[in-house]
C-alpha cells in the first residue's frame, strides 16, 4: 500500500461559497475541508447528494476556484486545469464530432508525429477492449462503450492523477460491474492517483484504498476510513468477506446520518 | 446550482457595464455629429433626430402612416393565422395532406417572397390589397410550420384518452391539440410578426403612397436625412413594441405550462 | 437490395415534389388559358417559359443573375466570417460580450428593410451599398445563433479539453466551434434566406441591374412576361441555394445525433 513522503494531493482549510441563483444569497458548499491523498492511492469520496463532493473534484481539477484554502499537488498550488489531472465525467463528455480514435488521440501531446499519436491511442483502445471500433462515432456507441472511450481518453495523455465524477452512475448494473472490474484491472497495471466520487457504498468498498465520507452541505470530512481488503480484489469472494460487510454497514450508517441530517426525509 | 458562478453581485455589475456600453455609443454618436467630424447630412445628431421624430408626429402625419402600416400588417397577419393554423393542424393529423403540402412549403420556404411584390401589384394594384397579400404570403409559412411541429409533439396518449372518452374529432382538435400546440404557435407567431412588419415596410418602400415605408423612401428621395433616421426609429419602436406584446401574450396564454 | 427507410422517404419526397410542381404549372396554365385571370395580369405559363428561354440565350438572364449573386456572395461571405468569429468570441469573453452585445440587442429589432434607405443614403446605389446591406441583414441571425450555440456548449466538453492541456485559444477552435456547429449551421441557413430577401429588396429600390431590378423595371415598362420569368428565376435560385446548403449541412454535421 503506497504512502510516499510527500502526499500527492493536499487540501487545507478549503472553503467554497457560491451564489444561490434563487435566493441571491451566498451558500457554503464546502467548509473547512482538509484532505490528503498519497501518490498512487485510490481514494473514494462518498456522501449525500449536494454535499459538495463533485465541487471538491472540480476544485481539484482546477475548473472551479476555491473561495479560500490551499490546493496543493506535489506541494505546488494549482489554480487551473492541466494535463497532469485527467477527468472522467458521468455524462461521458466525448466529443461527438470525433471518432473513438480521434477522441483518444485528442490529449496526447508527448508523441512527435501524428502517426506516433495514433499508435499510442490504438494501444489505449486495446486496453479498454474496443479494438474494431476506432472509427465509430460516439452516437453509435452504448453507454458502457462511451465510458470506456472516456476512460481511455483521460488516461492516454498520461496524467498522474485521475479524477472521476460518478463515472458509472449512468450505466446499468451489469455494465457497471464490468466497468468497475475493468477500471481496477487498468489501474493495477499502471497505478495512478485516483480520486473517485460515487454514490454507491459498495462501489467505494470494492474499488478504493481509502474511503472519505463527507457531511451534508456545507461539506467537510466526516470520516476517513482505510479499506482493509487486499488486492487484487475479486468481487464475489470479497463482498462476502466479513470485513467488507462490516465496512459497508459502517459506511452506510455514516452516509445515512448525513442524508437524514440534510433533511431529505424530514 | 451554477458551480462556476462568480463573486456575489457580479450580475449587477454586468448589467451596469452593458448600460454603459449603450450610453457610450449614444455619446459617441452625439459627439461625432455635433462636432462636425461627420457631416450632419450623413449623420444628424441623435438629439436632432429625436426632436425631428417628435415634429413628424405632431406636425407631420407620422401617426397616420404608422396606422396604415399597422393596419396592413395586421390584416395580412390575421388572414395568415386563420388559414395557417388549421393548415398546420391538418398537416399534422393527416398524412395525405402532409405529403401534398410538404413539398409546396419546402419549396416556398427559402424563396425571397419579396420577389412576389410585382405579382401582388399586378393583382391588387397599388393600394392596401397588395401589401396585405404580401404579408399574408410571408406570414403564412412560419405559422403553418410552427403549428405543424407543435402539433406533432402532442403526446398521442392525450389524444387517445380524449377519444376513448367519446370526444368528437373536432373537440379533440380544439380542446387537446390546439392548447398543446400553443407554445409552438406562439413562437411561430412571433416570427410571423417580425416578418410581416419587414414585408409591409419593404412593400411600402417599393410602391405605395402611404405607410412608414413610403415615408422613409420619400425622405430618401428628397434627401431629408433626419426624416430617414426618425422613420427608422419609428419603425424600430413599432417592431420592438409588437414583439414585446407578443411576449406578453405568450406569458399570459402559457401561464399554465411554464 | 432493399432501400433503407431514409432513402425511401427521400424518393417519396422527390415524387411528391415533382407531382406538386406539375400541379402548380398545370393550374397556372389552365387558369390563364381559360381567361379566369386576364392575360395582362398573369401571362400564360407557356409564354413565360418561352420568354425565360429567350432571356437565357440572349445572355441577359445570366448577366443579371451574376450581378445579383456576386453581391449576395460577397456580403454573405463577409457576414459569415465576421458573424461566426464574433459570436464565438462574445460567448467566451465577457468583456467583448458586454461591449458588443448591447449594440446587437439594439439593432436586432430593427426590421432589416428599414436599413435599406439608410444604407442607400450613405453608400449610394452601387454595388457597395448592396453588398453592405446584405452583410448587415445576414450577420445578425448568424451572430445570434453562433453566440447562443457557443454559450450553451456543455461545460464538460470544455473542462475535458482543458484537462488535456488545451488553453483558451486552442479551445475556441477545437471544441467550442465544433460543439456549436449545429446551431451555427441553422443560423447560417437563416442568414442565407434573409440575404436573398434583402438583396432583392435593395435591387428593387436602388436599381443598377440584378434580378430584383429586372423584376421591378419590367413591371414599370409593362413587359410582364419578363417580370414573371425573372421572379421564377429568383424563386428557383432561392430554393436551390437552400437545398445545396441543407446537403452541405448534412455532410458537415454527419456526426450529430439524428433528430426525429
Amino acid at each position: 500500500m503506497a504512502a510516499s513522503r510527500v502526499p500527492k494531493i493536499v487540501l487545507r482549510a478549503l472553503h467554497k461559497d457560491y451564489d444561490d441563483g434563487v435566493t441571491g444569497r451566498s451558500v457554503a458548499a464546502i467548509h473547512d475541508l482538509d484532505l490528503t491523498v498519497g501518490a498512487q492511492e485510490f481514494l473514494c469520496l462518498i456522501g449525500p447528494s449536494g454535499c459538495g463532493k463533485s465541487t471538491l473534484l472540480y476544485i481539484l481539477g482546477g475548473f472551479v476556484p476555491p473561495t479560500s484554502g490551499e490546493v496543493l499537488i506535489d506541494g505546488r498550488p494549482v489554480a487551473s486545469p492541466g494535463p497532469d489531472r485527467g477527468i472522467v465525467f458521468q455524462e461521458y463528455a466525448l466529443f461527438p464530432w470525433l471518432t473513438v480514435l480521434e477522441n483518444i488521440m485528442y490529449g496526447i501531446r508527448g508523441e512527435k508525429t501524428r502517426g506516433g499519436r495514433r499508435i499510442r491511442a490504438e494501444q489505449f483502445v486495446a486496453k479498454v477492449h474496443l479494438t474494431g471500433f476506432e472509427h465509430h462515432y460516439p452516437r453509435n456507441l452504448s453507454g458502457g462503450m462511451k465510458q470506456r472511450v472516456a476512460l481511455a481518453r483521460a488516461l492516454a495523455h498520461d496524467p498522474e492523477i485521475l479524477l472521476a465524477d460518478e463515472p458509472f452512475g449512468a450505466l446499468d448494473t451489469q455494465t457497471r460491474s464490468l466497468m468497475q472490474e475493468e477500471l481496477l484491472r487498468i489501474w493495477e497495471s499502471d497505478r495512478k492517483t485516483i480520486v473517485f466520487v460515487t454514490h454507491s457504498v459498495e462501489e467505494a468498498v470494492y474499488l478504493a484504498d481509502r474511503v472519505v465520507v463527507m457531511t451534508a452541505r456545507p461539506g467537510t470530512v466526516k470520516a476517513d476510513i482505510t479499506v482493509p481488503l487486499s488486492r487484487p480484489r475479486n468481487f464475489d469472494v470479497l463482498m462476502q468477506a466479513p470485513e467488507a460487510m462490516a465496512l459497508r454497514a459502517e459506511l452506510w450508517r455514516l452516509v445515512k446520518e448525513e442524508v437524514l441530517r440534510a433533511g431529505y426525509f424530514a | 446550482m451554477n458551480v462556476a458562478a462568480d463573486r456575489p453581485g457580479a450580475a449587477l455589475w454586468r448589467r451596469l457595464r452593458r448600460c454603459c456600453s449603450v450610453l457610450l455609443m449614444l455619446a459617441i454618436w452625439e459627439g461625432a455629429a455635433r462636432s462636425g467630424l461627420v457631416s450632419s447630412f450623413l449623420l444628424p445628431a441623435a438629439s436632432d433626430v429625436l426632436a425631428n421624430l417628435w415634429r413628424m408626429v405632431t406636425e407631420g402625419q407620422l401617426l397616420y402612416h404608422t396606422f396604415q402600416s399597422l393596419m396592413r400588417a395586421s390584416a395580412g397577419l390575421g388572414l395568415a393565422l386563420v388559414l395557417g393554423i388549421p393548415l398546420g393542424l391538418i398537416r399534422a393529423r393527416s398524412r395525405l395532406a402532409n405529403s401534398i403540402l410538404d413539398p409546396i412549403l419546402a419549396f416556398w420556404f427559402p424563396v425571397p417572397k419579396v420577389g412576389l411584390i410585382p405579382i401582388a401589384l399586378l393583382f391588387f394594384g397599388l393600394g392596401h390589397g397588395s401589401k396585405i397579400a404580401l404579408v399574408f404570403v410571408d406570414a403564412l409559412l412560419p405559422l403553418v410550420i410552427a403549428t405543424y411541429q407543435g402539433a406533432l409533439r402532442i403526446d398521442n396518449r392525450l389524444v387517445w384518452s380524449a377519444r376513448s372518452m367519446g370526444d368528437s374529432e373536432f373537440k379533440i382538435l380544439s380542446r387537446v391539440v390546439l392548447p398543446g400546440t400553443l407554445p409552438q404557435i406562439l413562437t411561430g407567431f412571433r416570427l410571423a410578426v417580425t416578418v410581416s412588419l419587414l414585408v409591409v415596410f419593404l412593400a411600402e418602400m417599393v410602391a405605395s403612397s402611404s405607410g412608414l415605408g413610403h415615408v422613409m423612401i420619400y425622405a430618401l428621395r428628397t434627401l431629408e436625412t433626419k426624416d430617414v433616421f426618425s422613420t427608422l426609429i419609428a419603425m424600430s419602436l413599432l417592431a420592438f413594441i409588437a414583439d414585446g406584446l407578443v411576449l406578453v401574450l405568450r406569458r399570459r396564454l402559457l401561464v399554465w405550462s411554464e | 437490395m432493399k432501400a433503407s427507410a431514409v432513402q425511401r422517404h427521400q424518393r417519396g419526397a422527390c415524387i411528391a415534389g415533382i407531382a406538386s410542381l406539375i400541379l402548380f404549372i398545370g393550374s397556372w396554365q389552365i387558369v390563364t388559358a381559360t381567361e379566369i385571370v386576364p392575360d395582362d395580369v398573369l401571362p400564360r405559363f407557356t409564354d413565360v417559359a418561352v420568354t425565360w428561354w429567350q432571356l437565357l440565350i440572349s445572355g441577359e438572364l445570366v448577366r443579371q443573375t451574376a450581378s445579383s449573386l456576386s453581391r449576395q456572395a460577397a456580403g454573405f461571405a463577409a457576414a459569415l466570417v465576421c458573424g461566426v468569429s464574433l459570436g464565438i468570441v462574445m460567448a467566451r469573453h465577457r468583456m467583448v460580450d458586454d461591449l458588443v452585445g448591447p449594440l446587437t440587442t439594439v439593432i436586432l429589432p430593427i426590421p432589416k428593410a428599414a436599413l435599406i434607405p439608410l444604407v442607400m443614403l450613405w453608400f449610394g446605389i452601387g454595388d457597395a451599398a448592396k453588398t453592405i446591406i446584405v452583410f448587415l441583414g445576414t450577420i445578425l441571425p448568424i451572430l445570434v445563433s453562433t453566440y447562443h450555440g457557443a454559450a450553451s456548449v456543455d461545460h464538460v466538453y470544455i473542462w475535458s479539453a482543458r484537462s488535456m492541456g488545451d488553453d483558451e485559444r486552442t479551445l475556441l477552435w477545437r471544441v467550442v466551434f465544433h460543439a456549436a456547429l449545429p446551431e451555427i449551421m441553422s443560423g447560417i441557413r437563416m442568414g442565407l434566406i434573409i440575404s436573398l430577401i434583402v438583396l432583392v429588396g435593395v435591387e428593387m429600390l436602388a436599381g443598377q441591374g440584378g434580378l430584383g431590378w429586372l423584376v421591378f423595371f419590367t413591371l414599370d415598362s409593362g413587359a410582364y412576361r419578363v417580370t414573371y420569368a425573372a421572379m421564377l428565376t429568383i424563386a428557383v435560385i432561392g430554393f436551390a441555394y437552400d437545398r445545396l446548403f441543407l446537403m452541405l449541412s448534412r455532410r458537415v454535421l454527419h456526426w450529430a445525433e439524428q433528430n426525429p
